[in-house]
């Protein structure tokens, strides 16, 4: 019994071990593969990205200059940031967060 | 009251698709009388996908994304098969760098997988807070491979012809460091399963597989090496086990408890393998691409940590593949169970079924898509 | 389908043993597996249409053993699982999946594997929908810019390759004159190329000129051994030497029909043999590639005819092509005109151009227009002897419709220019003067451009002993040819190039006024598609993107941004007003390579 008390009051007033997360954000590692950001300015609408993307989350919309990123469909593997000649695709240091429908990005000039 | 025996009855029981201890949907009818397993009926396909069909209709450079995504655990080596099969169907060599990075990799999600079947076990057969504890050990791995490769589960690194990410300096000292670190706490799991006596009453004895049943019967990986049969696909030394001194580990019990010995020495292996590699990687470039279109037949064997996988792939000249056959390891062990599980009792389903380690999800992967449909 | 006998057997594990087998001693050949002590993999099979390829794959020694068994669809296979208990799995799988019926299995697990049927009914089930990526292959700005469609990446990669004959036929595969347009054409798709955002586009004019200036110097000349095809005993004409005409000739030949060239001067070339300075282009060469085209598909040339009656010329041929171009200059419009010293450059370099005669146009020459023609006969005239040579303008600077490179080369020979001048009246006398109105942009009218109203109050008198007239030229037909013009006197032909006559095609500068070097080359090759396929045969194919051509993209996009562009070897603006020497060189070989090397590929299909 005196063991098991020492313990608990040792428990009772020290910190939670775990990461409150919604309020502390234990942060992301370097390296990690983020979100996409298009920057229209640049891209020239050759339809490289749409091309290569395994999974069809680019749609290059060529007469309008406009890109349409579905970031649910996305697999982040980063692809088409290695592969733009202009370098027009830049990964975001933050990972997607959760939304509460599937909606696609546009992003124009 | 003694009962006749004509009297004792028998009765079928699902251990069906959704169960607390299984990780994945596999149906398995149980004969049972009276506590004593008769016969097992086996069910499975309820994960298809059409992961062959599907890299039928695509174009082989994307088929390497849709190959990681059959397995979640032993992601890495379904990529790196898929590679190696088209790289020879293309004639293709890769630099050396790439191969040993490719190694390291491998390694990690060996580990990782290893980490995650030692977890998954322990609670199992009823040991929470071992479970707890192994899980820990994985965070560690997994923010390893998120530092070197970019995300926790599926890499992505595996290009044809190479590697598309390298590690520099900082982070080849990194790895060392943190080599060292898991080592010590591993260390501190060996007196559990080497020593405990309440953890090997759960496994000692049970889920016999002969030796000559286990030849017979085609069971790979862990579950033969438990029966001390040394086949293990990295000695034919692919990638950079040539370079590496590579031994398979082998236990001559024959029971479930060889196997979780096997898997346990392993992740001690894994760690030698890559401090190993680490010290011996050259420099140089790290992809090389391809100069034709896949053409002819090529079949690819990997140690995947559930045992061999084959891959078999045709081409034909033009920018789809004629057809990709996957054998994942998990589909040979099934007869294996079945053997395993006759004239043991319903209490040691769990520790049984654990011990081949189930990775269903790998095991399904074809499907009968309707013409019009597809 | 591909054949199976000729297999690649270069697994790590060692050779293979491929086996053919049938249905009648498979038992025969698994029996022996087993004697041996193989070990059962698993079991593949491939639908071919008709028949079912089942391929048992089994390990005996660290070899993988293959037996190949081809089977009508519908005919059951015994089962192995009598000797290999464990093949219970593989062959449900293949049971339930492919619909291939084995007999006397072990352990039949009897349809358990999840089959997706037409109708489900229920929405857990998602079938394969949404938007799949594409599988296409572009054709590259550059190609999509030209005019006439040349395989612009592909002969780009045969210059890099450090292969100038592949990359001579590929060019002339769509534009026949290669060495004469890599020194004169205007370049579209270097203007179309995707690295101009960075300013730094493939020299692809220049890489034409190496391909061509290379083939020669491997060959001798430019003349290639080709083969045409079967003769078909039809004959063409075609008036006029011109590019328009000489790419007809020259399609038409390679389709097996005789042609016959009418040329009125006395030399091939129509307007790159009079309009192109010779600095830009030597006479040499150009005749000697326009001959050597001729020569190869056997064309006579007749100098010096010049074709009054078209009619009685087809009495003795099956269909005709007119490429007859433009030669009536643009009048001033301004009082004048008709003044002595006041000239046109079409005279002026026909003169020099042609005749090689060296007129006395004085030491203060004035040339009024904006175009590449003014540009032309302005520098003609600096090598003549004039001292002060000034073209004036009616627009601005970057409204002028010639080349960048020209305007660019005109400035550094000390040419002057004075923008948003209109010439009103010209007083003759010597020296002549000039009374040139200031101009401001107004209004933009249909191309685009501003329409340049006078400035009132504002004007300069100008003393010249020589005025050049460069405002444009046009079409002049004789009627004897008896096809109908439309309104601004070009011949009126429709969109496949063909006349109000019934057996005659037009093109080049007659149909759309002033055009280029390789849109004529264009229409000759339209218009020869058009005339094979009148006379009974398939014409030439579309540019098309061919997916079974394998181009991958170069892997260190870093090392290949860096690269520098190619600068165009010329002569010193000092030395170069001295004579008509060709200002340009070729590029040195490893300097092509270099440059062709730094191409991006556009049209990729890996």
């Amino acid at each position: 019994m005196p063991k098991m008390l020492g313990k608990i009051l040792s428990n009772l007033f020290s910190k939670p071990s775990t990461i409150q997360y919604p309020f502390e954000n234990p942060g992301l590692v370097e390296g990690t593969r983020g979100e996409l950001f298009f920057d229209m300015n640049i891209c020239d609408q050759c339809q490289d990205c749409e091309r290569l993307c395994p999974s069809g989350a680019i749609t290059v919309n060529v007469d309008e200059k406009k890109i349409e990123w579905d970031p649910f469909k996305c697999i982040y593997c980063h692809l088409c940031v290695n592969s733009c000649m202009h370098k027009a695709i830049t990964a975001l240091d933050n990972v997607k967060s959760p939304d509460y429908k599937l909606r696609k990005k546009v992003f124009e000039r | 009251m003694s009962k006749q025996k004509s009297e004792m009855t028998t009765s079928v029981f699902p251990f069906g698709p959704q169960h607390p201890v299984l990780p994945e949907p596999i149906q398995l009818k149980f004969v049972v009388q009276e506590e004593e397993i008769i016969d097992v009926l086996p069910q499975i396909g309820y994960i298809h996908r059409g992961i062959e069909k599907a890299i039928e209709l695509n174009d082989y450079r994307r088929n390497i994304y849709i190959c990681e995504r059959i397995c979640g655990i032993c992601n890495f080596q379904h990529g790196m098969a898929y590679s190696e099969t088209i790289e020879k169907l293309t004639d293709t060599n890769v630099p050396m760098r790439a191969k040993y990075l490719r190694t390291l990799w491998a390694e990690l999600t060996r580990m990782q997988s290893h980490l995650l079947w030692l977890g998954l076990f322990s609670e199992g057969v009823g040991f929470e807070s071992l479970f707890m504890t192994i899980w820990k050990i994985r965070e560690r791995v997994l923010e390893l491979t998120e530092r070197t490769g970019g995300h926790r589960i599926h890499l992505s690194t595996n290009a044809i012809g190479g590697v598309s990410k390298d590690m520099d300096e900082k982070l080849i000292n990194h790895y060392y460091s943190e080599l060292k670190t898991l080592r010590k706490e591993m260390d501190t799991l060996k007196p559990v399963f080497y020593k405990d006596k309440a953890f090997r009453a759960k496994q000692e004895g049970k889920g016999i597989l002969p030796k000559k049943d286990a030849v017979h019967l085609a069971a790979v990986g862990p579950t033969i090496r438990g029966s001390g049969i040394p086949q293990d696909m990295r000695n034919n030394f692919y990638e950079a086990y040539g370079m590496l001194d590579f031994r398979p580990i082998t236990y001559d019990s024959e029971d479930v408890l060889g196997r979780t010995l096997v898997r346990f020495d392993e992740v001690f292996q894994s760690i030698d393998l890559m401090e190993a590699a680490l010290k011996q990687m050259p420099e140089g470039p790290i992809q090389e691409k391809n100069t034709m279109f896949p053409e002819g037949v090529a079949m690819v064997r990997v140690e995947q940590p559930r045992g061999e996988c084959f891959y078999y792939g045709v081409g034909n000249g033009t920018i789809h593949l004629e057809r990709m056959r996957i054998r994942t390891p998990t589909l040979p062990n099934i007869p294996a169970l079945l053997h395993m599980l006759i004239g043991y009792e319903v209490s040691d389903i769990p520790a049984i079924v654990h011990s081949i380690d189930p990775c269903i999800s790998c095991t399904e992967r074809i499907t009968y898509v309707d013409k019009e449909e597809s | 389908m591909m054949d199976f006998e000729q297999i690649r057997t270069n697994t790590l594990t060692g050779t293979e043993l491929e086996q053919h087998v049938t249905n009648e001693n498979l038992f025969l050949y698994v029996n022996q597996m087993k004697i041996e002590g193989a070990r059962f993999i698993t079991i593949t099979a491939l639908d071919m249409d008709d028949k079912h390829q089942l391929v048992y794959h089994f390990e005996l020694d660290g070899k993988i053993n293959n037996l190949h068994l081809t089977i009508e669809k519908g005919q059951p296979v015994h089962s192995i699982t009598g000797l290999y208990g464990a093949a219970f799995i593989a062959e449900n799988e293949v049971q339930d999946l492919f619909g291939q019926k084995f007999i006397a299995m072990n352990i039949d697990l009897g349809g358990k594997m999840l089959k997706i049927g037409p109708d489900v009914g229920t929405d857990l089930h998602k079938s394969v929908s949404g938007p799949m990526p594409p599988i296409m292959r572009k054709l590259g700005k550059c190609r999509e810019e030209c005019p006439a469609m040349v395989d612009i990446p592909k002969y780009i990669r045969e210059v890099g390759a450090g292969d100038p004959t592949a990359a001579y036929n590929t060019i002339i595969d769509r534009a026949p004159l290669p060495a004469i347009l890599g020194r004169v054409c205007f370049a579209p798709c270097q203007e179309g190329c995707r690295q101009e955002q960075e300013t730094k586009p493939i020299q692809i004019r220049l890489l034409k000129r190496s391909a061509a200036d290379g083939f020669k110097e491997l060959n001798g000349s430019f003349k290639r051994d080709i083969v045409c095809k079967q003769a078909t005993g039809k004959k063409v004409a075609v008036v006029g030497g011109g590019p328009a005409g000489v790419g007809a000739a020259y399609y038409l030949g390679t389709l097996g029909h005789s042609v016959t060239v009418y040329e009125k001067a006395n030399t091939l070339g129509g307007a790159m043999a009079w309009g192109i300075p010779k600095y830009r282009l030597p006479k040499d060469v150009m005749n000697e590639e326009l001959m050597a085209r001729l020569e190869e598909v056997g064309a006579e040339v007749k100098l010096g005819v010049e074709v009054d009656d078209l009619d009685e010329l087809m009495k003795d041929y099956d269909a005709g092509f007119l490429g007859i171009g433009a030669e009536k200059c643009n009048s001033l419009r301004c009082e004048g005109e008709d003044s002595e010293g006041v000239i046109n450059f079409i005279d002026l370099l026909t003169a020099v151009n042609v005749r090689n005669e060296t007129p006395d146009i004085g030491n203060n020459v004035i040339v009024i227009g904006g175009g590449n023609s003014a540009m032309d006969a302005a520098r003609t005239a600096k090598r003549l002897g004039a001292e002060e040579v000034t073209v004036f303008y009616r627009r601005t600077e970057g409204e002028m419709p010639a080349s960048i490179h020209e305007i660019r080369g005109a400035m550094e020979e000390g040419i002057n220019f004075d923008f948003l001048s209109t010439q009103m009246t010209i007083i003759p006398g010597k020296p002549l003067k000039i009374f040139f109105q200031s101009m401001i942009p107004g209004e933009p009218d249909e191309s685009g451009r501003r329409r340049p109203v006078p400035m009132e109050g504002r004007g300069v008198t100008v003393e010249a002993d020589t005025i050049v007239s460069a405002i444009g030229y046009n079409v002049l037909v004789p009627a004897g040819l008896g096809v109908e013009v439309d309104r601004r006197g070009r011949i009126e032909a429709s969109e496949t190039l063909k006349t109000s006559k019934e057996n005659v095609w037009a093109g080049g500068d007659a149909v759309y006024g002033t055009s280029n070097v390789i849109s004529s080359l264009r229409d000759g090759r339209i218009a020869a598609s058009e005339i094979d396929k009148y006379l009974g045969g398939e014409g030439l194919s579309d540019a098309t993107p061919d997916m079974t051509e394998f181009v991958s993209r170069p892997v260190d996009i870093e090392e290949l941004s860096e690269l520098p562009q190619a600068k165009i070897p010329e002569m010193d603006p000092d030395e170069r007003v001295t004579s008509f020497i060709e200002i340009e060189q070729c590029l040195a070989k490893d300097k092509a390579i270099c440059e062709a090397n730094r191409c991006w590929r556009c049209d990729w299909n890996e």
